[in-house]
């Protein structure tokens, strides 16, 4: 794969320290265009962290972040999101008080760049809201539309947060534990979306349901205590002997 | 009454409705009311500007400012002084106090829209209390303490010249004020800006990591908060045709709050029944116990524990459960579109 495509996200020496506590420690990740990445440690590994640095929540304390050639180490998370890095979080993290179709549509009103239309309804711009009903019927929320989404289950608020990251159209997605307290029948939801998404985007994922991890990533990246440990193809890695010891515990 | 409100665009007409025979019957009070009933409506709905403007800040926008007394007495020294010293005209006068307004919200929402929270309380409250003390110092600018009269100079519209010193013209132009602050509002908070604005309030982080730069939209909200604020101030100046240093004092800053707590919280409606009820409270219950902000407080109390999102707060939600109720059994959609409109 890394003969074809291009590098999209190269991640160089990263550190990110806690007061003296280095949470990552020189974190070394290339990301090629177009890949499913997984990335999986134990509690405490630092993969959420590095996935903040990387979407300028928390600025590294060293290192680089390089993102389709461009040095985006520090970039504030509203500058990195325009450059094209869209991200999910691990609780949901979605606007409770508003409809489904409206925590979409800030999405796509982000990316379109069209806040100060002075007199225009935003729920009556067309182009706006046929983009909302297409990610909704991806995402599979297409007859909740009008529902607060503080109302919806904890997995229908999960698909909507990868919704609200797709709208962005960004070319790299980090998603943060997509299906953590997702009901089992639910999951292959889940990977049908994230595999349908993956046919135009690429993808870092932080996820501990193996069975997830080893059915659609294309490559997988194990941290523990801030380091990358092990880094291989999902058949592959379960057979490291280290990743088995740190993570797997067999 | 239950049939007619049974979905979101018959609610739509509902509100229209309602809109209309407010407005219908404000005009017909404003022919026939006496002179004291006329003055109390004029001030009420000048109240209800200033409570709408505050609300667009705190209720779409999220920033719980105690400063606007700052932005209400700039606007009516932005009013009164060029009238006084330059014999401005009406209009030119009433653009200066709303550039003062949004010139002072310009240089305090710099600083206060980057903190938030207790921090924000505090900055804009700090900031409105150092320009109170300077105003009621710099007595031959502002007057003081004991204030400016001045003589409002005649509405031209046109050939036509009104005079405010009559009431029922007083009434009808303030009432036009406030008929075009709320219809502005009402299309301003479904625009996408105001949507981008709810969006903060409902989650800044989450804004954030969507693209917005949250400090400019706070900052654009801060902005028009403080201009419509001023509105307020220069249309009180023009109503008392005076104007002091007491304008700028922490009480000022404290009403719009309450008027928007106990009214509703995030909705257009909300901040004027918080002005009627305050103002009614303040008018008639003084009448016969002087100490009748006690009573008021228990009011306040009582809201906040039973309706915490205001009485129009407590009135949508009634509303929105219940045509969910109406739509799971009819097997439709149970959208609750009514919050922040």
């Amino acid at each position: 794969m890394a003969g074809h495509r291009q590098v999209i996200l190269r991640v160089t020496d990263l550190v990110v320290k806690f007061g003296a506590h280095a949470v990552v420690d020189g974190v070394n990740i290339e990301i090629y265009s177009g890949e499913i990445r997984a990335l999986i440690g134990p509690n405490g590994a630092g993969k959420t962290t590095l996935l903040n640095a990387i979407s300028g929540i928390i600025k590294p304390s060293g290192g680089r972040v390089v993102f389709r050639g461009e040095d985006i180490t520090g970039l504030p998370p509203h500058l990195s999101c325009r450059k094209g890095i869209a991200r999910t979080f691990q609780i949901p993290n979605i606007m409770p008080g508003l409809t489904v179709q409206e925590n979409i549509w800030l999405g796509i009103n982000s990316k379109s760049r069209i806040p100060w239309h002075p007199f225009q309804e935003a729920k009556k711009m067309a182009n706006v809201s046929k983009d909302v009903a297409v990610l909704g019927e991806l995402v599979g929320l297409a007859d909740k539309l009008d529902e607060l989404a503080g109302n919806l289950s904890h997995g229908d608020q999960k698909l909507l947060e990868i919704a609200m990251a797709m709208s962005l159209d960004g070319a790299l997605l980090l998603l943060d534990e997509p299906t953590q307290g997702v009901s089992p029948r639910e999951i292959d939801k889940f990977i049908s979306v994230i595999k349908k998404l993956a046919e135009t985007k690429t993808v870092l994922m932080i996820e501990h349901n193996m069975d997830v991890v080893l059915g659609i990533s294309d490559l997988v990246t194990v941290l523990d205590h801030g380091k990358v440990i092990a880094q291989n193809l999902p058949a592959e890695i379960v057979h490291d002997e280290r990743v088995r010891q740190v993570y797997l515990g067999t | 009454m239950s049939k007619m409100i049974n979905s979101w665009s018959q609610m739509r007409y509902f509100k229209l409705l309602i809109i209309a025979v407010v407005l219908v019957g404000l005009i017909l009070l404003g022919l026939f009311s006496a002179s004291g009933f006329l003055s109390l409506l004029i001030i009420m709905i000048i109240y209800s500007i200033y409570a709408l403007a505050y609300d667009l800040l705190l209720g779409y926008a999220n920033q719980p400012s105690l400063g606007h007394s700052l932005f209400f007495g700039l606007g009516a020294y932005g009013m009164v002084l060029p009238v006084l010293h330059w014999e401005w005209g009406f209009w030119a006068a009433l653009g200066m106090a709303l550039l003062a307004g949004a010139v002072g919200g310009l240089v305090v929402g710099f600083l206060a829209v980057r903190v938030t929270e207790a921090y924000h309380v505090i900055l804009t409250a700090l900031i409105a209390s150092v320009v109170f003390l300077l105003a009621k110092n710099a007595t031959p600018l502002t007057g003081g303490s004991g204030g400016l009269s001045f003589n409002v100079p005649p509405v031209v519209f046109g050939p036509v010249k009104l005079s405010v010193y009559d009431p029922e013209t007083n009434f009808f132009l303030v009432l036009a004020f406030g008929l075009a602050v709320y219809l502005f509002l009402r299309r301003l908070v479904g625009t996408p800006l105001g949507r981008i604005w709810v969006g903060i309030r409902e989650n800044e982080n989450r804004m954030v990591s969507l693209g917005y730069n949250v400090y400019y939209y706070k900052l654009a909200a801060f902005i028009a908060a403080s201009m419509l604020t001023a509105l307020a101030g220069a249309l009180y100046a023009v109503r008392l045709r005076y104007v002091s240093a007491e304008f700028f004092d922490f009480m000022w800053s404290v009403l719009p709050f309450i008027w928007v707590i106990v009214g509703g919280i995030g909705t257009l409606a909300g901040p004027i029944v918080g002005v009627v009820l305050f103002t009614v409270f303040q008018i008639y219950v003084s009448d016969w116990w002087t100490h009748y902000l006690i009573l008021f407080g228990v009011l306040i109390l009582a809201v906040l524990r039973w309706a915490p999102k205001g009485v129009m707060g407590y009135v949508n939600n009634w509303l929105n459960t219940r045509n969910a109720r109406v739509g799971d059994k009819h097997g439709g959609s149970s959208a609750s579109h009514l919050k922040g409109y």
